[in-house]
């Protein structure tokens, strides 16, 4: 369906992306790990996008242990499957809380697209930017029908690094989807 | 012929080390394949097996001496977990015989579709990371697994070019990790 073809030099621009067209609805499929906080762990991710709320799932080797991560405006829900759901009104504590991950959920969903969150101050870098105390960096970019996304990124501060790996993007309505 | 569970013990009971390529296929609620991977399955009993996930990225799991270790070649991570929590390990650990399947799951005979017979198997213990886990045998021998994960997410491996009792390098369950990786253990 998409062309997954890495750049070869992989560099990542911001300027070329703030220009390409606003994303839609988008999908993807890549895996993600998380390390210095409290515990460290690896997992594979679905992640589903639209303009009024993030489902993240993230799931074992085998699928299992699988979890979903739902995000709505300020609000957070955990579902561990089988009814077991927990909903919050801080979604960065709460996530940071149950899973041990220490991430800017909200602003991440602007990262993994290759964009600064909106509203909020960021600084260049050399192949990426500095937003919220996080270093976002990406390290390979792949080009999605006429788009240009990312494949490998890091997102860093001085405790947890996420590292995250994109296999497969999905834009709604691009490239037949 | 011997009923479904009981070929399922026999073939564990003979089964000291088994090599196999596997398929293993994500299917969405939908009921559409989500991802396809591909790689090689090493068991040795007692205890030890690897998980070598090739296609479309690299990933290995290996366990020996009570220990699981997950390696991921472009997360550049290693995670270590004892074996009783890491999450991978359950299929295997039921394979590797090291565990009495009556005490830890009911088995109930699923269906026959020709020569394929599917058993399930359900967890006894409450905390298990999965609902159910079938096993298709094909005249005795493993050809398939499913898994269903807590929203019913189905998890299908189809083994194929299964190699019985084979001598396996005892390297392959050994695991060093590569200069400049990250390794975390438990």
């Amino acid at each position: 369906c998409n062309t997954v073809e890495v750049i070869p030099d992989g560099s990542y621009s911001r300027a070329v992306l703030a220009n390409s067209p606003p994303l839609p609805d988008w999908a993807l499929e890549g895996r993600m790990s998380l390390s210095g906080g409290k515990e460290a762990w690896s997992a594979n991710l679905l992640w589903q996008h639209d303009p009024a709320h993030d489902e993240l799932k993230l799931s074992g080797p085998l699928g299992q242990g699988a979890t979903i991560i739902r995000l709505q405006g300020e609000t957070v829900s955990i579902d561990r499957g089988g009814g077991n759901v927990q909903t919050s009104a801080q979604p960065e504590a709460f996530i940071n809380q149950q899973l041990g991950m220490d991430v800017p959920i909200k602003a991440l969903a602007y990262w993994i697209v290759g964009l600064p969150a909106t509203e909020q101050a960021y600084v260049d870098m050399p192949s990426g930017f500095r937003q919220a105390g996080w270093l976002v960096e990406y390290k390979q970019m792949q080009t999605v029908g006429r788009r240009v996304l990312p494949r490998k990124m890091t997102v860093m501060n001085g405790q947890a690094k996420l590292k995250l790996i994109i296999e497969q993007w999905v834009i709604k309505g691009e490239d037949g989807h | 012929e011997a009923k479904p569970v009981e070929q399922l013990k026999t073939f564990l009971a003979k089964t000291r080390s088994l090599t196999a390529d596997f398929k293993q296929v994500l299917i969405n609620e939908a009921g559409n394949p989500a991802q396809t991977t591909y790689g090689v399955f090493y068991l040795q009993r007692p205890g030890k097996f690897r998980w070598d996930y090739q296609k479309p990225f690299q990933q290995q799991i290996i366990s020996t001496d009570g220990k699981v270790w997950f390696y991921d070649t472009d997360l550049e991570q290693v995670t270590v977990k004892k074996l009783g929590d890491s999450v991978g390990s359950t299929p295997a650990l039921l394979l590797s015989g090291d565990i009495v399947l009556e005490d830890n799951y009911t088995m109930e005979q699923q269906g026959v579709d020709g020569d394929l017979q599917w058993i399930k198997l359900l967890p006894k213990s409450q905390d298990s990371s999965f609902k159910y886990l079938t096993i298709g045998l094909e005249k005795g021998d493993l050809s398939g697994m499913e898994l269903s994960d807590n929203f019913g997410q189905l998890t299908r491996i189809y083994f194929s070019n299964i190699k019985h009792n084979p001598t396996i390098n005892p390297t392959l369950f050994k695991f060093e990790a590569p200069k400049g990786v990250d390794v975390f253990s438990e």
